[in-house]
């Protein structure tokens, strides 16, 4: 322990933050502090995969706390020779697979009503793309959403999201491809019966 | 409208998920198909929107309080484990100052070794006629057995029983106070 935390503080001298190798080494060993600064540096994907997944605010706030939490209680399970995020990344899914599950809701939402654009401008055509793309993401099936949140969202490679996935990588590519030709579709969709 | 033997690669093809034969297929398709070559476009464009949609700002303040939540839980959780530890600290010092009180009271405890009777027995042959001869006199009178003194090595005076050694032992947790009641026998 001390000589780890020697190791923390010689990297925090070379560095602004320690290594996250070092984080996850002092939070295993029960240091609360370095516990936090781990949060610290996954927590906006992770709350951005729930935010995706589940689509509420405020599941996603939910599901997030359950992941930490899950962490600490896990933590010590973790094979330091394993990579961090992947590991981190197959919890978030896990969780918001369970607390979908929990509080019977499909993953994907119902498509709320069909706005007006009333006032064309770019900003507001940005706009109303996210959202057409954000409520199309939300139609796909659970496992092609999960598929193509970590693969085009957060950039893993596909072999990556097959082992997060517990898929194979031919899976994750059929999931992929399925997933993109439908949120076009839908876009299009939206587009043609707008104008 | 696009080959539909051609989607699915097309679809592949915008991320770079395909291998370098089929990549290759892809971009010949391309320059021959001008319905994939649109299709080709569209999937540009959804796929830029759907990536921007990671560029959307979470307010700190949404993340600041869901680890505040977090950490918050983990203290609640923490007295668990550390009043464990702590009990098993407290057990292991208790244990200690025992053994370290044993010792301390040992030598007092070696209790010399009892009389030889030979010495007694020899005594009592006399003492038991005259008893005999007591009772005779008076039989409802138990006589009581004379000794005579014997000399022995000066036994060594008992120890006072005195206070019995207490040992205080103060936790970290102020209301826990472990007490040991320990007497001259160590006991």
């Amino acid at each position: 322990m001390r000589e780890l935390a020697l190791t923390m503080t010689a990297a925090a001298e070379a560095s602004e933050s320690p290594e996250p190798v070092i984080l996850l080494r002092l939070a295993k060993a029960g240091d609360v502090a370095a516990f936090e600064q781990l949060i610290v540096l996954h927590e906006r994907r992770v709350f951005l995969i729930a935010l995706r997944l589940l689509r509420r605010r405020e599941d996603a706030e939910d599901a997030a706390q359950e992941v930490f939490l899950r962490l600490h209680k896990h933590l010590r399970r973790f094979d330091d020779t394993r990579e961090f995020p992947p590991w981190l990344y197959r919890v978030t899914v896990n969780v918001c697979r369970d607390l979908a599950r929990s509080r019977r809701r499909d993953w994907a939402v119902e498509v709320g009503e069909q706005r007006q654009v009333e006032d064309p401008t770019a900003e507001y055509e940005r706009r109303e793309q996210k959202r057409i793309v954000e409520e199309a993401l939300g139609r796909l099936p659970e496992k092609e959403r999960a598929a193509i949140v970590l693969r085009d969202l957060e950039g893993l490679p596909t072999k990556e999201v097959a082992r997060i996935l517990g898929s194979t990588a031919a899976t994750v590519r059929s999931q992929v491809s399925s997933a993109r030709l439908k949120i076009k579709e839908f876009a299009d969709r939206f587009r043609r019966r707008r104008t | 409208m696009s080959c539909p033997k051609f989607e699915r690669l097309i679809a592949l093809s915008v991320e770079g998920d395909l291998d370098a034969r089929n990549a290759r297929l892809v971009q010949e398709h391309l320059g021959e198909c001008a319905a994939c070559r649109e299709l080709h476009e569209e999937l540009l464009g959804s796929q830029a929107v759907l990536k921007a949609l990671n560029e959307d700002a979470i307010d700190p303040a949404v993340l600041g309080a869901v680890r505040r939540r977090v950490l918050e839980r983990i203290e609640d959780t923490r007295p668990s484990w550390w009043l464990a530890w702590r009990w098993r600290h407290a057990v292991a010092v208790g244990l200690t100052a025992v053994a370290v009180a044993g010792v301390a009271l040992w030598p007092e405890r070696q209790v010399p070794p009892p009389p030889a009777p030979a010495p007694v027995a020899e005594v009592r042959e006399p003492v038991a006629e005259h008893a005999s001869e007591q009772r005779g006199a008076d039989p409802g009178i138990e006589p009581r057995p004379v000794r005579k003194a014997v000399k022995h090595a000066p036994r060594k005076p008992a120890p006072p029983r005195g206070e019995p050694l207490v040992v205080k032992m103060l936790t970290d947790d102020p209301d826990v106070v472990i007490v040991w009641l320990i007497d001259k026998n160590g006991d």
